[in-house]
């Protein structure tokens, strides 16, 4: 059996048995003695709790009934009231004590009852009311009588505990006495099974042993198909991982120079729709001169107009100044009249100086000098009256030329007038249009310009997205490379698995398998 | 049980109050405390104190009778006040180791202040008033004190502003500590 076998198989059927049975019969035993342990701890918990709660229960009483003990003489409020406080408390944990009681604890509720009553009944109809000696004779009298029976019924239940703690250590000791023998019947029970169980035990595990090596023999070589497999997949992915790297990164590239090209076009759009709205400044500022300029051709037609009344009162003016001109000619003639009588006169005067003689010398001097006087009026007179109707005719001439040339220069700056309103008007209805066109051209800017902030943020998104791509893409050229790397490990695991399951074979059967 | 100890307890009340007097030395005590308790009698606090309660009587207490008093906790605020009054806490700054009891009563015998929470509401009809009122000390018998449970005596002086008797001052003794 040993050549078929082998030791070390033969030895760790017979461990592995003694191990099993070992254990499971350990199981038992200590399930055995936890089971007593357990009782034996709860009852020992129980006796503890129970010998707990008579202490605490006795101190609490004990408490009150010292506490109300230094009320009894005490006169200062504050103080009796801290200690009235102090006793509510102590009948509250005396009354706790007794809602978790671990014994029999009928007995003592009734007398707690009892003494909490009279308790209540000393401090508040005796104490508080300053009936000293009242309270004194009631507390000896009444209320200590009570906490004696409390402390005596307390005192014989912890007697009880006691007793019952002593029967229960004897049972323990018997018990102890009672799972000794168990243990060794246990025990011999135990290494009978496991010599018998042991021989049987060995066969079915060598079978199963000797199945599972196979198993493992053909799982191995599938591991070793499949790793192969795994390699040539691994460098496929991380072949195609680098070239789908690169084309991420190509596609990238451009994506940022599309990406610059649309910073560059958002930046002109910018530009140009800030000039175009400059030129509808301008244009405004062009149409505003244009009103001024037409103003002021209005202004001119104006003062042309004022003109033409202007010569015309001149005209007029001068028909005064050729109507005063004629009266002076008409008094001219007055005077021309004038100097022939005074030439007649001084004639007349001539003649009567001459007949008076040498009495009229004289007057004939004078009269001659008259008639010199009176021909020099008239020759005067007459070079007036030739300049006055030199002056007429000038004067005349003046206004009909004035008349001529005005009237011509009147109506061709009119016509002037007319072209440059015209043409103004031109100009204008020109700068409506064009500003029409800037508006369009403006508004057409700032959908350009919205389209261009639209489309630089669509290539953001791409740009990150292709990003993305570029780490998904190096992640997978990461993972191909590990998977690669992890199928080289699995062949050398699956050869090393199959090494295993023939050094397991050769252990079990004692040869190497074919 | 209990009927044996009120036997015992009443033996004791009526046998301290008949069978016993006060030995010389307790004697002697005594009337060096009825100097002391006259001395503060006159102390300005005090005569203050019973004067304003005289002129204006506490307004809280008008309804107070000797049963309502009976039935107050030495807790109850109406009380407390007695015990916490200026007059009070004065009189807690005087009283020794002998000093079982202390109140003082205003002309009409109800309360000033007290070191702790007398039997009665009003002493009025009382020797223990009565007497001081009438300007002359008193001295009572060696009893049992319901409101201190000790053996006692118990002295009482004027209240004088004066010559005149405005409230009485009483004061109890533990005749075991009166040497």
């Amino acid at each position: 059996m040993l050549q078929k076998l082998g030791l070390q198989k033969y030895l760790l059927t017979i461990v592995f048995g003694v191990v099993f049975l070992s254990f499971i019969s350990s199981l038992f035993t200590i399930a055995y003695i936890q089971r007593n342990i357990s009782g034996l701890i709860k009852s020992s918990e129980d006796s503890s709790s129970a010998s707990n709660n008579i202490i605490s229960l006795a101190i609490d009483i004990s408490s009150i009934q010292s506490g109300i003990s230094a009320l009894l003489t005490e006169k200062d409020p504050d103080k009796i009231e801290i200690s009235i406080v102090k006793i509510q408390e102590k009948t509250k944990a005396v009354l706790l004590d007794i809602s978790h009681c671990h014994f029999d604890c009928i007995s003592i509720t009734e007398i707690n009852k009892v003494y909490e009553e009279k308790v209540s009944e000393l401090i508040n109809k005796k104490i508080l009311l300053g009936k000293t000696s009242e309270a004194i004779e009631y507390f000896i009298g009444d209320l200590s009588p009570v906490y004696l029976r409390a402390l005596a019924d307390l005192a014989i239940k912890g007697d009880i505990v006691q007793k019952n703690t002593a029967i229960f250590l004897l049972e323990s000791g018997k018990q102890a006495e009672r799972l000794k023998y168990v243990i060794i019947f246990s025990s011999t029970v135990m290494i009978l099974l496991i010599i018998t169980g042991g021989l049987s035990f060995r066969r079915s595990l060598v079978r199963t042993l000797i199945l599972i090596s196979e198993q493992l023999k053909i799982s191995s070589e599938t591991i070793k198909e499949t790793s192969h497999k795994v390699a040539s997949t691994s460098d496929f992915l991380s072949e195609s991982s680098v070239e789908q790297n690169a084309s991420i990164q190509s596609t990238s590239q451009a994506v940022q120079e599309i990406s610059s090209m649309t910073d560059i076009n958002k930046n002109n759009v910018g530009t140009s729709t800030k000039n175009a709205h400059d030129s509808q400044e301008k244009i405004i500022e062009g149409k505003l001169a244009i009103s001024k300029m037409l103003t002021s051709i209005n202004n001119i037609s104006e003062s042309n107009d004022q003109m033409v009344l202007q010569i015309t009162k001149n005209e007029n003016e001068f028909g005064e100044v050729i109507s005063l001109i004629t009266e002076i000619d008409t008094k001219t003639k007055i005077i021309n009249d004038i100097v022939f009588q005074t030439k007649l006169l001084s004639f007349n005067a001539s003649v009567e100086a001459a007949r008076a003689g040498e009495h009229g010398k004289g007057f004939a001097v004078v009269a001659e000098e008259i008639g010199n006087l009176a021909v020099m009026s008239g020759t005067a007179a007459q070079e007036i009256s030739s300049l006055l109707n030199n002056s007429i005719n000038r004067v005349n001439t003046i206004v009909k030329n004035s008349q001529s040339s005005m009237g011509t220069i009147v109506e061709t700056g009119k016509l002037t007038i007319l072209d440059g309103t015209k043409s103004v008007n031109t100009c204008h209805q020109i700068f409506d249009k064009i500003s029409e066109d800037s508006g369009i051209i403006h508004g057409l800017l700032m959908e350009i310009n919205s389209g261009t902030i639209e489309q630089s943020k669509g290539i953001d998104e791409v740009n990150k997205a292709m990003l993305q791509l570029n780490e998904t893409a190096n992640k997978g050229e990461q993972i191909a490379q590990e998977s690669f790397q992890m199928s080289g490990k699995l062949n050398e695991q699956s050869e090393s698995l199959g090494k295993i399951v023939d050094e397991l074979l050769i252990m079990i059967e004692g040869k190497k398998s074919v | 049980m209990k009927i044996m100890l009120k036997v015992i307890l009443s033996f004791l009340m009526i046998s301290g109050a008949f069978a016993e007097d006060l030995t010389k030395e307790q004697s002697d005590a005594l009337n060096k405390e009825m100097e002391i308790i006259k001395k503060i009698a006159s102390d300005p606090k005090i005569v203050e104190a019973v004067k304003a309660v005289n002129t204006t009587p506490l307004a809280d207490y008008k309804d107070m009778t000797q049963d309502k008093w009976k039935d107050l906790p030495v807790l109850d605020p109406k009380v407390r006040y007695f015990i916490k009054n200026a007059s009070a806490e004065f009189l807690k700054t005087k009283k020794n180791e002998q000093t079982t009891e202390f109140f003082i009563n205003a002309a009409d015998g109800t309360k000033v202040a007290f070191l702790s929470k007398t039997s009665n509401w009003s002493h009025k009809g009382k020797a223990k008033h009565d007497e001081p009122m009438a300007g002359k000390a008193w001295q009572g018998k060696i009893e049992m004190d319901e409101s201190t449970g000790l053996k006692s005596i118990q002295v009482a002086v004027p209240v004088l502003d004066g010559a005149k008797a405005i409230g009485s001052f009483t004061a109890g003794f533990s005749i075991t500590k009166l040497k």
